[in-house]
């Protein structure tokens, strides 16, 4: 009941957020360079066309009353149209989605579990030997750049070694196995930072909690060090831990459109980087679009695990 | 025998800027069933000691010299792990002064004292359930099997303490100690937490060690006084004697400032002047550079403690026979003579 | 501070006392040897970012020519020389040496960085203290505008923005310090709210000082400590994020030598050329490491709470009673709109956040 209305009110305060980056594209829409109908009619259109054209998608119309049908198609669903593939924007980024989802997704499955366990090893051991390596090992990992890395990889497994394909996508849902492969280096290049930057969060606010008094209280009343650690330090430790998460999937979808490059996965950061390319501006601002209101719905989910995690917040 | 023994205790703290020496050969002794107050200003060691009683000292701090012995066992002796099983909790257990922030905030009140109960007990979660509703209604907290499913901020201030307390009382420990048990919460609200401590002591005749500055609390509750001034115990006495017949420059100068004892000492700054630091303490008497009797032997004789009484020491130079020195008269005489403090 | 605390040893009061904040600050990174290493690394950067841009400008590339080889000479007769003597990272498509570009691409990371960490910074500080400071409805709307440029992931805002404005280097760190601001503002916001109701921000209110100046010369200078290592630890972001949107093709274009467009460059030619790929990877990585290991050490030591040295024992902290002393001194010896105001309000900084 209450976790069910703090949801919902959560999600309506987006809906200024929400607004002000549908302005935001719609600007972008119209600042981009070039001209789409002469995109896509070609360089030399009969001028009948292209006024037809013209008066069909309304580019002869004021400004606002653009803006107003953009906002009304918005609401239905409806992204503008492709130049490029003369298709709905809104179908294409249905059908890229997977590749980009199930990519993040395995990133988030492999970061998790060992930047945490990294970080609990590097509190654990604050200021000792194997504090210092971890803590050195994440320093590099967010020093990395991933597109370099994604080449090494390249480089070294596909090149090298020869023991998986350099590029390409499988879809996991369709054929496991043939996937399995072609998933690994993308996937590596994406949790690399990701691991190294949730690692250091969870480091130290571990050691920060292990500096709380309740800690203290713990272990005069004979709680071994492990559970304090584990149990009552992590808990506390989990908070900002979930908001690190959360925003992270800003990073992620950032990182998608380099590594679906690099590895020729046809996902949505491809889609996004072929269309600037291409300058087929409504798929990109209709991605970007997309992009920010995934983030949203990652930062409106984190406030409900915090919520849930730390009793100390009302849902109301 | 008594139940607790420290004798010579040193607990020092290694930082960059020097050896701490935060407990510098501390003696005292608790009977069963017996209070003893540790009094002095903040900064003279007297959590530090206590803490050290239950090898509580973390990093960089250490127990370097004396001994602990707890019903006849060494507990410098023991390792972290027999501290933790066999003292912390089931025979020793702590109540700390904050109890907002010595509880878990993420976890409810009922859970937290039931994870003790099972960590030190045989019991397993249902019975501890139903012994943390018991402890809960045993320290007064009302509909205790409602509210033991609440979390620490959903209670009060003084709730939150009862719930510490409930939590010190699990397993049955046979000595508590509160440090500073009543500093965080309202002056109603003292009354009725040590009120509560006196009705456990007299209950399980447990013995109780009050960590505190506040004298008020001595008066209420402690059978015998022990006055720690930069890492030193510099006087000990029962409650009755200390009060009416201080011997320490540093005690007399305590009881004669305070207006009330009602009066908490960090508020008061009574002696004047500042404690020293305990990285470099002065040598010989470490209350010398404030003292209003310190004479030139105090520069260079560290006081052991002398007996000025029955159950009652000073360690203070005044009291050596080879030193010939009047009595000092700081201390408000019984015909109601003028001190001569310095204040 | 309170009269209950004990003093600490007279040798830290005197440490104290003479060296400011800035020098202490300093010195404790003596304690941390990964910022020194960083430390290290940014000043050989700086230099050779110096010795491209005197030896580009004013020399024409000829004492690095004399030195070693011309970065950007072409030579087809060279393709692709594996490392060698000569070439001691090898040649290029164009048979240009890749060991002085690299050297010459210092230049063009370091100053995208830092003036894209510049546009941030002060953006941020602005938008930052003017929404705390103020609060009500500017705080609400410059926030929002905040999170809207916040919620659009910044490298694809970068895109778009290179996209509009076409690609070059100064739209490449114009787009990067756009993307950089609400981090920083953030920061500066929370930093202006805790500090917003001290009491010699409340002296200088009744001292009849304007509302500007108090914020800009009173609260902002106290702030910014946060802010600062924010900067440090961004700077290696910034430098990837910028190498990245060359990679792609967005960003720095040719002849300029730039690490992100080798990278580019040698990604078609990994097969025959590894070295192309690797070296400015390298350059990038030992940049961006070396802004994170001073990052770190600066925002440990300045964080209290993180401390490479130990912090609580009992009463007898001295790091605390130091930290204690850093943000009594302000409220103390305050004289509002006096020189004596600012100098504290830079011990703070100095000092540290607490």
């Amino acid at each position: 009941m209450g976790l069910f209305r703090y949801t919902l009110r959560r999600f309506i305060q987006l809906v200024p957020v929400l607004f002000g980056i549908v302005t935001l594209t719609f600007i972008m829409m119209h600042a981009l360079p070039g001209d789409p109908v002469r995109l896509w009619l070609g360089e030399e259109p009969g001028q009948e066309l292209a006024d037809e054209l013209i008066a069909a998608h309304g580019f002869d119309r004021p400004m606002h009353e653009q803006y107003l049908d953009y906002l009304v198609n918005l609401v239905q669903g409806d992204l503008g149209q492709s130049f490029v593939y003369n298709r709905p924007v809104t179908d294409l980024i249905w059908e890229r989605m997977e590749p980009t989802m199930v990519i993040m997704g395995l990133s988030y499955l492999i970061a998790l579990p060992v930047a945490i366990g990294l970080g609990i090893y590097g509190a654990a051991r604050h200021n000792r030997a194997g504090d210092h390596v971890s803590r050195l090992a994440g320093l590099a990992g967010i020093s990395t750049p991933n597109f370099w890395l994604a080449l090494m990889l390249i480089y070294l497994l596909a090149f090298n070694l020869d023991v998986l394909p350099a590029s390409g996508y499988t879809s996991p849902f369709v054929d496991p196995v043939g996937a399995a492969p072609l998933l690994i280096m993308p996937v590596l290049t994406l949790a690399t930072a990701q691991t190294a930057l949730l690692m250091r969060m969870t480091r130290s606010s571990m050691i920060e909690e292990m500096r709380e008094d309740y800690v203290e209280t713990a272990r005069a009343y004979g709680i071994p060090e492990r559970k304090i650690m584990l149990r009552h330090s992590f808990r506390n430790a989990l908070l900002p831990l979930v908001t690190i998460i959360g925003l992270q999937v800003s990073t992620l979808l950032g990182g998608s459109v380099i590594v679906e490059e690099i590895f020729a996965i046809p996902g949505l950061g491809r889609l996004f980087f072929d269309s600037v390319i291409d300058q087929d501006y409504s798929v990109a601002v209709g991605v970007t679009l997309f992009f920010s209101t995934l983030f949203l719905i990652g930062v409106v989910l984190t406030d409900i695990a915090y919520a849930y995690i730390d009793p100390r917040i009302k849902y109301d | 025998m008594s139940l607790l023994e420290v004798a010579d205790l040193r607990t020092y703290f290694f930082t960059p800027d020097g050896i701490v020496q935060a407990v510098d050969g501390v003696s005292f002794e608790v009977g069963a069933g017996e209070s003893l107050g540790i009094v002095g200003e903040s900064g003279a060691g007297k959590s530090v000691a206590v803490k050290s009683l239950m090898g509580l000292i973390r990093d960089p701090g250490r127990v370097v010299d004396g001994s602990i012995r707890f019903d006849g066992r060494e507990l410098t002796d023991l390792s972290e792990a027999e501290l933790r099983r066999e003292i912390r909790g089931n025979e020793i257990s702590i109540v700390f002064q904050d109890a907002m922030s010595a509880l878990n905030p993420v976890f409810t009140v009922g859970s937290q004292i039931q994870e003790i109960i099972v960590e030190n007990t045989d019991l397993h979660k249902t019975d501890a359930r139903e012994r943390a509703i018991e402890l809960l209604e045993d320290v007064g907290i009302p509909d205790a099997d409602q509210r033991i499913d609440e979390y620490p901020h959903q209670y009060s201030g003084g709730m939150q303490q009862r719930a510490m307390i409930a939590m010190a009382l699990a397993c049955n420990p046979r000595l508590i100690i509160a440090d500073e048990p009543t500093t965080a919460l309202d002056v109603t609200i003292q009354a009725g937490i040590l009120e509560l401590f006196e009705e456990i002591q007299e209950k399980h005749d447990t013995s109780i060690v009050y960590v505190t500055h506040d004298l008020g609390v001595v008066r209420e509750v402690c059978d015998r006084v022990a006055v720690m001034y930069l890492g030193k115990v510099v006087e000990q006495a029962p409650y009755e004697e200390l009060f009416r017949n201080p011997k320490h420059p540093y005690t007399q100068s305590l009881l004669n400032s305070v207006v009330t004892p009602d009066e908490r000492l960090d508020e008061l700054n009574p002696i004047g002047g500042t404690m020293p630091s305990a990285v470099m303490p002065p040598s010989g008497c470490r209350f010398r550079t404030r003292c209003p009797a310190a004479f030139d032997d105090c520069l260079a004789v560290d006081p052991p403690r002398y007996q000025v009484g029955t159950d009652h020491d000073a360690a203070c130079l005044l009291y050596d026979d080879g030193i010939a020195r009047p009595e000092p008269t700081l201390h408000e005489t019984d015909d109601g003579g003028v001190n001569e403090s310095n204040i | 501070m309170s009269t209950g605390k004990g003093t600490p040893t007279a040798d830290v009061d005197a440490e104290f006392d003479e060296d400011g904040g800035l020098v202490r600050t300093l010195k404790k990174l003596r304690h941390s040897p990964t910022s020194l290493v960083g430390l290290f690394i940014i000043a050989a950067l700086v230099i050779m970012a110096i010795f491209s841009a005197i030896d580009n400008f004013i020399f024409d590339r000829a004492i690095i020519t004399w030195l070693h080889a011309d970065p950007h000479a072409m030579d087809q007769s060279m393709r692709y020389e594996e490392p060698s003597r000569e070439h001691p990272m090898g040649t290029d498509r164009y048979g240009r040496d890749v060991f002085t570009r690299l050297i010459y691409g210092s230049r063009t990371a370091l100053t995208i960085g830092i003036l894209a960490v510049g546009i941030s910074f002060v953006g941020g500080v602005i938008i930052g203290s003017v929404s705390a400071f103020f609060g009500g409805y500017v705080d609400d709307l410059l926030m929002r505008s905040v999170e809207i440029l916040y919620a659009i992931p910044g490298l694809v805002l970068a895109i778009i923005f290179m996209a509009i404005f076409g690609p070059s280097i100064y739209n490449l760190f114009i787009a990067y310090g756009i993307v950089g601001i609400p981090a920083y503002a953030r920061v500066m916001r929370s930093e202006v709210l805790s500090l917003r109701d001290r009491e010699y921000v409340e002296a200088a209110k009744l001292a009849g000082l304007p509302r500007r100046t108090i914020l800009f010369r009173e609260i902002v200078p106290n702030g910014i400590a946060p802010v600062i290592v924010q900067a440090t630890l961004s700077m290696g972001g910034v430098i990837i994020g910028a190498a990245a949107l060359s990679f792609l093709g967005f960003g720095v274009q040719p002849p300029t030598p730039d690490w992100g467009r080798m990278l580019s460059d040698g990604r078609t030619a990994m097969v025959v050329a590894w070295w192309v790929a690797v070296f400015p990877g390298i350059m990038i990585f030992l940049t961006v490491m070396g802004f994170n290991m001073l990052g770190d050490g600066l925002r440990d030591i300045m964080d209290p709470k993180m401390t490479v040295e130990p912090t609580t024992y009992d009463d007898w902290t001295l790091d605390e009673w130091q930290t204690e002393q850093q943000t009594e001194q302000p409220d103390d010896d305050i004289v509002p709109g006096s020189t004596g105001a600012r100098t504290d309000g830079a011990g703070e900084l100095r000092g540290g956040r607490s």
